[in-house]
């Protein structure tokens, strides 16, 4: 009885996660991204000529930045719009009548958000290790250990976002905050330091932030991969860290799916 | 069989709270609604716009929930995925991903319903619906018929005890509404029960067996379809009860 | 049925209660535990109009790339004529002795700000410590950067020996400047400039067999067209002085 409920579920979850990338991969606005995305790290050839011996290092640095904003803007404004846009389309209606778990739909549409930045990485990344063979440089050091990080920080911010347009009153407002996360989440270490050199409430504030902030330091392994020191991504707290941000964002966003009203 | 009893009321009251800056409005929609849906019957909920229909119809598909009061679909609650696997919800306005073809759209939500084999249980429907020919067009090149046919489709798609219709011909041409009514009996006739909403009496004279009078919130009157053809029809029957229940201190409710 | 919908509403406050746990937990352990790599904001000194671009750097997690960028900046920025030299007349023969060691005033500025960004840009170091010690004539300034480097790699064997190069140039001690940079040159990633020194310093000194052989790798394995044609035209020289012996 529970493993066929369990099953049941789980087809749920992947029927949503099927329509959900599908629909995803249809947006034109995903198409126009690809093709920017690509035609940005083909115009990283120019800078990576002026840079000369440093060619390589110029293109992978690039390449990395710029599929990792592309598919950031992208995989936020989806999460953004992943729920509240059938609500306001009404299109929910249609499947919260039907033996459809909320929390189920849910997941499944976290998890096809998951797999489209996945989806991004993967070509945006073939695209630029075909771009590096073609100027005759060999395969950049732990690159597949990169796009994973980077991964790994996509699905956090989508989940934050997920979460953030269950309790903001508008698209806008969610991909603002959630840029803004971002940007605080990079802002860690500087962070730390702050907390050290504050005191009183400031300081109090300054701990609950961080706290309260992701830290995607963690994960930014393309800004220190070939230091040549031993200080490589901990493998056991990055993953135990998306884990936590991933869990915690979808139970509380589960719970306001719950309590809310077609 | 027949006077078993499918779905109930229990005392219902909804309050929906329209929010303000500083303070939220308060507007009663429903109030202390008690009534019960009988297996095999069509039962008809008749009202003005703002009576209340659509938040009746929301609530037994689950998709709000009462503030007071109970609902219960076979002895389960419509918000429980056990209730929801009996009965079949179509919106007064059917809302469908509008790059997606009607086979497309059938094949997900029978999926989503949990049937297996769905893929010859998708085709029948269609064919009942007679949506065969318009199979591979995009939802956003159907017509509000063809819309509706296709939203008929979806719920009756894994065969519900209790099919809940809002406005089922609302919009429609004069041929679409009578094709919708055909299916509709035809629907009852293989054993589902059918509970619609319409503000238009003469719909309901020709297919209900009952009819609720719905004002405010509230029920007024429960005409069966002997006494309005006893009374040579519904109409007057409606306009007396909804004067009848005219009552200024009330706020018009919204759904 | 009430069965059912008390299990799903303890359901609903568990998994959230969990949530709350898992996520305090685990903030806290990595919190605790986190050591930034790169140095605190208050160490990047802004140059000229920099302090926005240095912020978005640290904002977007970007600081490698802005530092490439400060370093594209910096090449192209030496490699533009000097004042008081046209690019659209030919050269004197003092402004060709001078080109390349002229003033510069703020290529020590942007070199700092290039490891500011990115403490462990190796090349970028090595380069700048090469212009400044032996093209710009300013050591002093060569051995500030290179101990700033050295503070976030104090291990890092490059520096240690581009400073005892610059030790052995201050000795006026060529053919010692000239054997320290061997070993920088067979690295793979050595920067042009500095093959190019080493180049020089060893046909300095008389070692005109390894200057050939540095000369040679500019010119096979180099993507800057001005070193490669200076590479062919030093061969070409040492090739006919060969000949006429």
């Amino acid at each position: 009885m529970v493993y066929q409920q369990t099953l049941k579920y789980i087809k749920i979850i992947l029927s949503v996660f099927q329509h959900s990338l599908k629909e995803y991969c249809k947006n034109k606005l995903f198409a126009i991204l690809i093709v920017f995305s690509l035609f940005s790290i083909y115009a990283s050839l120019l800078v990576g000529i002026m840079a000369v011996d440093q060619e390589f290092r110029v293109l992978t640095d690039f390449g990395l930045g710029l599929m990792e904003l592309m598919a950031f803007i992208y995989i936020v404004y989806m999460s953004a719009i992943a729920i509240t846009e059938e609500f306001k389309l009404k299109t929910i209606y249609l499947v919260l009548s039907r033996p459809v778990p909320k929390n189920a739909y849910l997941l499944g549409r976290i998890i096809s958000l998951f797999v489209l930045a996945a989806v991004i990485l993967l070509f945006a990344g073939s695209f630029q290790l075909i771009l590096l063979k073609f100027r005759g440089f060999a395969y950049p050091p732990l690159y597949h250990k990169i796009l994973l990080l980077i991964w790994m920080k996509l699905a956090i911010i989508s989940s934050i976002t997920i979460f953030l347009s269950f309790i903001s009153t508008s698209v806008i407002t969610t991909v603002i905050i959630s840029t803004m996360l971002w940007t605080l989440g990079h802002f860690a270490p500087e962070t730390k330091f702050l907390i050290e050199k504050t005191q009183g409430i400031s300081q109090i504030f300054l701990k609950f932030s961080y706290l309260l902030i992701p830290n995607f330091q963690l994960y930014n392994l393309k800004d220190y991969y070939d230091t040549g020191l031993n200080a490589y991504t901990d493998n056991f707290k990055a993953v135990t860290y998306l884990f936590a941000w991933v869990f915690a964002t979808f139970g509380f966003s589960a719970f306001i799916f719950e309590k809310k009203e077609s | 069989m027949k006077n078993e009893i499918i779905a109930r009321f229990s005392n219902v009251s909804k309050i929906y709270k329209i929010k303000r800056l500083y303070s939220a409005r308060k507007s009663v929609a429903l109030k202390n609604f008690s009534f019960d849906i009988k297996r095999g019957e069509i039962i008809g909920l008749l009202g003005l716009n703002g009576a209340g229909k659509t938040t009746i119809m929301k609530l037994l598909a689950g998709l709000i929930f009462p503030d007071f009061g109970e609902i219960l679909i076979g002895g389960i609650k419509p918000i429980l995925s056990e209730a929801k696997q009996k009965i079949g919800f179509l919106p007064e306005l059917p809302y469908f991903y509008p790059h997606m073809t009607c086979l497309e759209i059938l094949t997900y939500y029978a999926k989503l319903s949990g049937l297996k084999g769905f893929k010859e249980e998708v085709n029948k429907i269609i064919e009942k619906v007679g949506l065969t020919e318009h199979v591979s067009k995009k939802i956003s090149e159907y017509s509000k018929g063809m819309m509706q046919r296709l939203g008929l489709a979806q719920a009756i798609l894994h065969e519900p005890e209790l099919l809940i219709l809002d406005e089922p011909v609302s919009g429609l041409d004069p041929l679409a509404i009578h094709e919708v009514r055909n299916l509709i009996a035809g629907i009852n006739k293989d054993g589902t029960t059918v509970f619609l909403s319409s503000h238009s009496i003469s719909e309901l004279e020709k297919i209900c067996h009952r009819v609720i009078i719905l004002s405010r919130g509230e029920i007024v009157k429960t005409v069966l379809s002997d006494a309005w053809k006893i009374a040579g029809g519904l109409e007057e029957i409606f306009i007396d009860s909804i004067k009848g229940n005219n009552d200024e201190n009330r706020l018009i409710t919204v759904h | 049925m009430r069965l059912n919908a008390i299990v799903m509403i303890k359901r609903i406050y568990g998994l959230t209660a969990l949530s709350c746990i898992i996520f305090l937990t685990v903030s806290f352990y990595i919190w605790q535990n986190y050591k930034p790599f790169f140095p605190p904001p208050n160490q990047i000194k802004a140059f000229k109009t920099s302090a926005a671009q240095d912020i978005l750097a640290l904002n977007l997690g970007m600081r490698r790339l802005f530092a490439d960028l400060w370093f594209v900046r910096l090449m192209q920025y030496y490699g533009t004529p000097e004042d008081g030299v046209s690019i659209y007349k030919p050269m004197t023969s003092e402004q060709a002795k001078a080109y390349g060691g002229g003033k510069y005033p703020d290529f020590f500025l942007i070199s700092q700000h290039i490891i500011q960004l990115d403490p462990y840009f190796k090349n970028a170091v090595l380069y700048s410590a090469a212009c400044l010690a032996f093209n710009l004539r300013q050591p002093e300034y060569a051995i500030r950067l290179l101990n700033s480097a050295l503070e976030y790699l104090p291990k890092e064997w490059k520096y240690l020996t581009m400073l005892a190069a610059i030790g052995y140039s201050k000795a006026e001690n060529p053919e010692k400047v000239a054997s320290s940079f061997m070993p920088l040159i067979k690295e793979a990633d050595c920067p042009v400039l500095v093959k190019q020194l080493a180049a020089f310093l060893n046909k300095k000194a008389g070692n005109y067999a390894n200057a050939y052989k540095i000369y040679l790798d500019i010119a096979e394995t180099s993507k800057d067209e001005y070193y490669v044609k200076n590479a062919i035209k030093e061969l070409h020289k040492m090739e006919l002085k060969n000949k006429s012996r």
